[in-house]
């Protein structure tokens, strides 16, 4: 980012190739649609290129990034569109090209292997997920499928880490028992 | 029956398994667990709420992301903000008006000037010619640098752009595509841009052919 505040536009690029899939997929638990999950991770590296000139490095660059995209997901499901629009994320069979069937790693984690049940587990958890309030769904994110540190969610979402811990917390609890037939 | 998991153990279990816990609190809660088969269980169930999580398949960007992108950034306009709809500045608002003003002037100015212009008699468009006459009649240098103009005037009419012609060339009436140059020698038809009043003009080109007019249409040179 500092090269790129010095004006390497290259090292934008280098940015966005290593960052932009991971914000498109962050993006996608908020809003549970392909297209506006991209384009809002477009938004946000529309934003960090014009910020480019003004960055000051206080925190990590990717501390940084998702608060931008945290707020711009924010600002997206609270438009009257949005909420208008909004449906349970439910797993679409015209989404199948985009995505990879569900695996797991670790077979005891499904009950049984045929990919019917992999896909209404995985249909499942995208719905608990779109439930959760969207700050417990943030840190949730962040933390589990993005592997952050409650420190580094913490920055990003201007708060405690002591309020991180809260969330995820909470967050948990709620999917342990939406999802309790399946554990 | 499951056993309970402890009330005051819950919210650190979750940190710990995060592996969010310092040294001293991990050691206790360690302790804790050796001890306490509902908060065991506990660990079990959140261990795999957690593994449910991370399994869950990326959602990979489509093959045009990367293209798409590169031209938002061309051109610097965010989708999102598009799609919240039309909400201009609070400057926006007058900056229209004004605009709209100055347009509204400007289109009333240039409808005067059209209705300004010697209006074509029913007889034909000699009027619109009739001021030339004079300059026919001057001295040969003088004649010569009229047609000389009328030439100039003619080869820019014909590079105009296609919106800039009174209708297009298909439209026509044959008479005028044979004799282009008649036509571009009527600056106030040129100007009407109506498709009627080319009637004169075929009128005045019958006319021309049956021998009823002189020559004074003729293009010169």
């Amino acid at each position: 980012m500092l090269r790129f505040r010095g004006g390497d536009e290259e090292a934008f690029r280098e940015l966005f190739e290593k960052h932009a899939r991971a914000i498109v997929n962050f993006a996608y638990h908020f809003v549970g649609s392909h297209t506006r999950a991209e384009e809002l991770a477009q938004d946000v590296f529309l934003q960090i290129y014009r910020a480019g000139p003004r960055y000051e490095p206080q925190a990590k660059f990717t501390t940084w990034l998702y608060r931008i995209a945290t707020n711009a997901c924010l600002n997206e499901v609270r438009r009257p569109e949005h909420r208008y629009k909004k449906r349970p994320l439910e797993y679409q069979p015209d989404d199948r090209s985009k995505r990879t069937e569900i695996a797991f790693a670790d077979p005891q984690a499904v009950p049984g292997d045929d990919a019917l049940a992999g896909r209404q587990l995985e249909a499942k958890i995208r719905e608990v997920l779109a439930k959760l309030p969207e700050n417990q769904k943030a840190a949730l994110v962040m933390s589990r499928v993005e592997g952050m540190s409650y420190r580094e969610v913490a920055e990003a979402l201007e708060c405690s880490e002591s309020a991180i811990k809260s969330l995820v917390f909470r967050a948990t609890a709620t999917m342990r028992k939406e999802l309790a037939e399946f554990l | 029956m499951s056993a309970p998991v402890c009330e005051t153990m819950s919210e650190e279990l979750v940190a710990y398994l995060d592996g969010e816990q310092p040294e001293p609190e991990r050691g206790r809660i360690e302790s804790h667990l050796a001890t306490c088969l509902g908060c065991r269980r506990e660990i079990e169930r959140v261990t795999k709420v957690k593994a449910l999580v991370r399994a869950l398949p990326r959602v990979e960007p489509s093959a045009g992301f990367e293209e798409r992108m590169w031209r938002r950034l061309r051109a610097d306009t965010p989708v999102a903000t598009r799609g919240k709809g039309f909400r201009p500045a609070i400057w926006g608002l007058p900056v229209l008006a004004a605009a709209a003003v100055v347009a509204l002037a400007w289109y009333s100015l240039l409808s005067h000037l059209g209705e300004s212009e010697p209006a074509v008699p029913a007889g034909g468009p000699a009027v619109a010619v009739a001021p030339r006459e004079p300059a026919r009649l001057g001295s040969a240098p003088v004649v010569q640098a009229e047609a000389e103009r009328e030439r100039e005037e003619a080869l820019a009419a014909a590079s105009r752009p296609p919106w800039d012609l009174p209708t297009a060339p298909e439209d026509l009436p044959p008479e005028l595509l044979e004799h282009p140059e008649l036509f571009l020698r009527y600056p106030v038809v040129r100007r009407m841009k109506k498709l009627e009043n080319f009637e004169e003009v075929r009128r005045h080109v019958d006319q021309e052919h049956r021998g009823d007019l002189g020559s004074p249409l003729r293009p010169v040179g």
